[in-house]
């Protein structure tokens, strides 16, 4: 009787290498949890770029640079990301949320200075987070 | 290499590639079958080739996610059969012979022929 | 013949150098931390010159692409595990840059994204299934060098060269706070990922034995890895310094991909902008299908099935359906709406996790005299790769901690 072929030896080590990396890994993951006060910086971050995105739309549309297809798309997809953001704050009635809440109030071909003015808001409440 | 002489079983045989006669790959070795006794020298009486190989070479775990999904078929080479071990291990039939390649056939039933350049 | 078959080789390692990945995070280096992260892009590229050189003499001399290395140094196990782990982040890769290549094809037409998302995955299949590998490769290498546009609007926009060129030399910015260089650290590991994507040598090293490389072909594979991966470099650097130089100023850290050809527009306006989509949508689409490609390369040689281009798509029937799956079920991620930036990063996350698992059987092999004679890795080779596999290790370590702490670099 042949005894059974024996466990693949050839990967023995790595693999208890592999496994101990992974606990490793796990165990950084349950403490990289973050306070719930900063969870929302990632959201205001993403937000206030996603203005300035809008703005520098508007503005090299009026400055003639891009197509109207263009404009039209971007401006359509730019505000369906913010409106996800505005949706993912801990407290929509935070004046990031207020600032949010006026640019989604705007018309798609606002004015370039309104809508940076609103990610100037945006960049101040997320510099506070950061100093917190 | 020369299927006749010594060979290390782990390192210069299994998990190798397997082509056949005219040249098509048709698959891997996925384990040996051992001929012998305690005490006494070993000899390769064929490779095994097929899910039903993994047996022993996974934890159970693994072996039975794998067999969920590929099967625990087997098919059994005889060691008379291989000419040649380098980088793959050359067989002297063609692979349809020796019962390789059912699940390429079975494949090529889902694949229409043509358009290609 | 020569001389075209090198040049058309390096043309395409630079028109496929750049993919979604990478031009999302070049230009939010940039727009984040200037020109501090340029020596990064640099250093990696280093890194993908030295296993792809190494991948693409070992299809030329032990005639054996990675995935069958990798089971047989490996082992069934850890290859098993392996091979799963670059599936799952191989997939993700394709699902972000169909996303991707939607994305811009809107932009570019108006269309539903869902239509063009579905349009853009038969034109992707169907130019695997009806062109031999060379076309393939070609086809959208070559289309990709519209890219080319992002390097002559950075010179348009008269960048400060001298701290540009600074941005060569390592270097960690003066005057960040701890979160930021948290932030730091993961852009320095997303960059890595990005730019030593394992899917790159299973592809280039499967392509090699798909042209039936052989030993004259190993100066044509050294001088593609190096120049073609250095020009292609000099592009992400360039998205990476347009994004500090243009979008800095304006708070702007591209959250979706239709922003960076804003980088053209401002300075060339829209012929520029017309061009920066379509090297966008041909880059993005190359990487499409040569993630799909490289799952199916991974999965018929770590099973030993019938596999490559060089063959019509009925004669490697598995292969066939295997990159078809391929395409259907990064086509259904894509169809849940996940975003195609959310995937970059969930993609740069796995992908810089199975790299040591994926580079380790590659240097092992292309050290080894058995298989590779003469042409085993010389001194200049193995220093190299040895560094560049800690770097890895280190940097996979690292990863899962800076993508945790960070939120994915967005805190």
């Amino acid at each position: 009787m042949l005894p059974k072929p024996a466990r693949d030896r050839a990967s023995g080590e790595p693999a208890r290498l592999a496994k101990s990396l992974l606990l490793g890994l796990v165990l950084l993951l349950a403490a990289a949890r973050q306070p719930d006060a900063s969870q929302d910086l990632p959201v205001i971050r993403s937000a206030r770029s996603l203005v300035a995105e809008w703005a520098l739309v508007n503005r090299v549309t009026a400055e003639r640079r891009v197509t109207d297809t263009y404009a039209t798309v971007m401006r359509r997809q730019l505000r369906r990301k913010l409106t996800k953001q505005w949706r993912a704050l801990s407290d929509p009635a935070s004046p990031a949320g207020q600032a949010i809440a006026t640019c989604l109030h705007l018309p798609d071909d606002a004015a370039s200075a309104v809508l940076q003015a609103q990610s100037q808001r945006l960049l101040a409440i997320e510099a506070r987070l950061e100093a917190a | 290499m020369n299927p006749a002489g010594h060979l290390k079983l782990i390192g210069q045989l299994r998990d190798l590639q397997i082509v056949d006669r005219d040249g098509c790959k048709c698959g891997i070795v996925d384990d040996v079958e051992l001929e012998g006794e305690p005490g006494k020298p070993l000899a390769v009486t064929a490779i095994l080739v097929g899910p039903g190989a993994y047996a022993g070479r996974l934890p159970r775990w693994l072996l039975w996610a794998a067999q969920r999904v590929a099967g625990a078929r087997v098919v059994r080479v005889r060691w008379s059969e291989v000419t040649g071990i380098g980088s793959t291990v050359q067989l002297r039939s063609p692979a349809r012979e020796l019962g390789l390649m059912k699940s390429e056939d079975a494949a090529r039933r889902f694949v229409p022929r043509g358009g290609a350049i | 013949m020569k001389l075209l078959e090198l040049t058309l080789g390096i043309m395409t390692a630079v028109g496929g150098f750049v993919d979604l990945s990478e031009l999302v995070f070049a230009a939010q280096a940039g727009s984040r931390f200037g020109y501090a992260l340029i020596w990064v892009f640099a250093f990696s590229t280093i890194g993908i010159m030295v296993f792809g050189e190494m991948s693409g003499r070992v299809a030329a001399i032990a005639k054996q692409p990675v995935f069958n290395l990798m089971r047989h140094r490996l082992g069934l196990t850890l290859g098993l595990i392996t091979l799963v782990a670059s599936l799952i982040s191989n997939l993700i890769t394709c699902a972000a840059e169909i996303g991707g290549a939607a994305l811009i094809l809107q932009l570019l037409t108006g269309a539903p994204y869902i239509v063009v998302a579905i349009a853009s995955t038969i034109v992707l299949a169907g130019s695997i299934w009806i062109l031999p590998f060379k076309w393939i490769e070609r086809t959208y290498g070559l289309l990709g060098l519209f890219m080319i546009v992002f390097a002559v609007a950075l010179v348009a926009g008269d960048p400060p060269w001298p701290r540009l060129a600074h941005g060569l030399v390592p270097q960690v910015p003066a005057g960040l706070s701890g979160k930021e260089l948290l932030a730091y650290g993961y852009f320095a590991v997303a960059i890595v990922s990005a730019v030593m994507f394992p899917y790159e040598t299973y592809f280039y090293s499967s392509g090699g034995i798909e042209e039936k490389w052989g030993p004259k072909d190993l100066a044509i594979n050294r001088l593609t890895t190096i120049v073609g991966f250095a020009l292609g470099s000099l592009l992400a650097i360039a998205i990476l310094a347009n994004g500090a130089n243009l979008f800095g100023p304006l708070h702007v850290d591209p959250q979706m991909p239709g922003t960076v050809a804003l980088q053209v527009a401002l300075p060339l306006g829209r012929t520029g902008l017309l061009l920066a989509l379509l090297g966008m949508l041909f880059a993005i689409s190359g990487a499409g299908v040569e993630t799909c490609l490289s799952n199916a390369y991974s999965l018929a040689q770590f099973f030993g099935w019938e596999w490559g281009r060089y063959k019509k798509p009925w004669q490697a029937p598995r292969f066939t359906l295997a990159w078809l799956a391929v395409f259907a079920l990064a086509l259904a991620i894509v169809m849940t709406g996940i975003e195609p930036i959310e995937l970059v990063n969930y993609a740069v996350l796995f992908s810089i996790l199975v790299l040591p698992f994926t580079y380790l059987p590659l240097l092992l092999l292309a050290g080894d005299r058995t298989y590779m004679g003469d042409h085993a890795n010389g001194r200049l080779s193995r220093v190299f790769g040895w560094t560049y596999y800690v770097v890895i290790v280190v940097a996979a370590v690292a990863a899962l901690p800076l993508f945790l702490l960070t939120s994915g670099g967005q805190a």
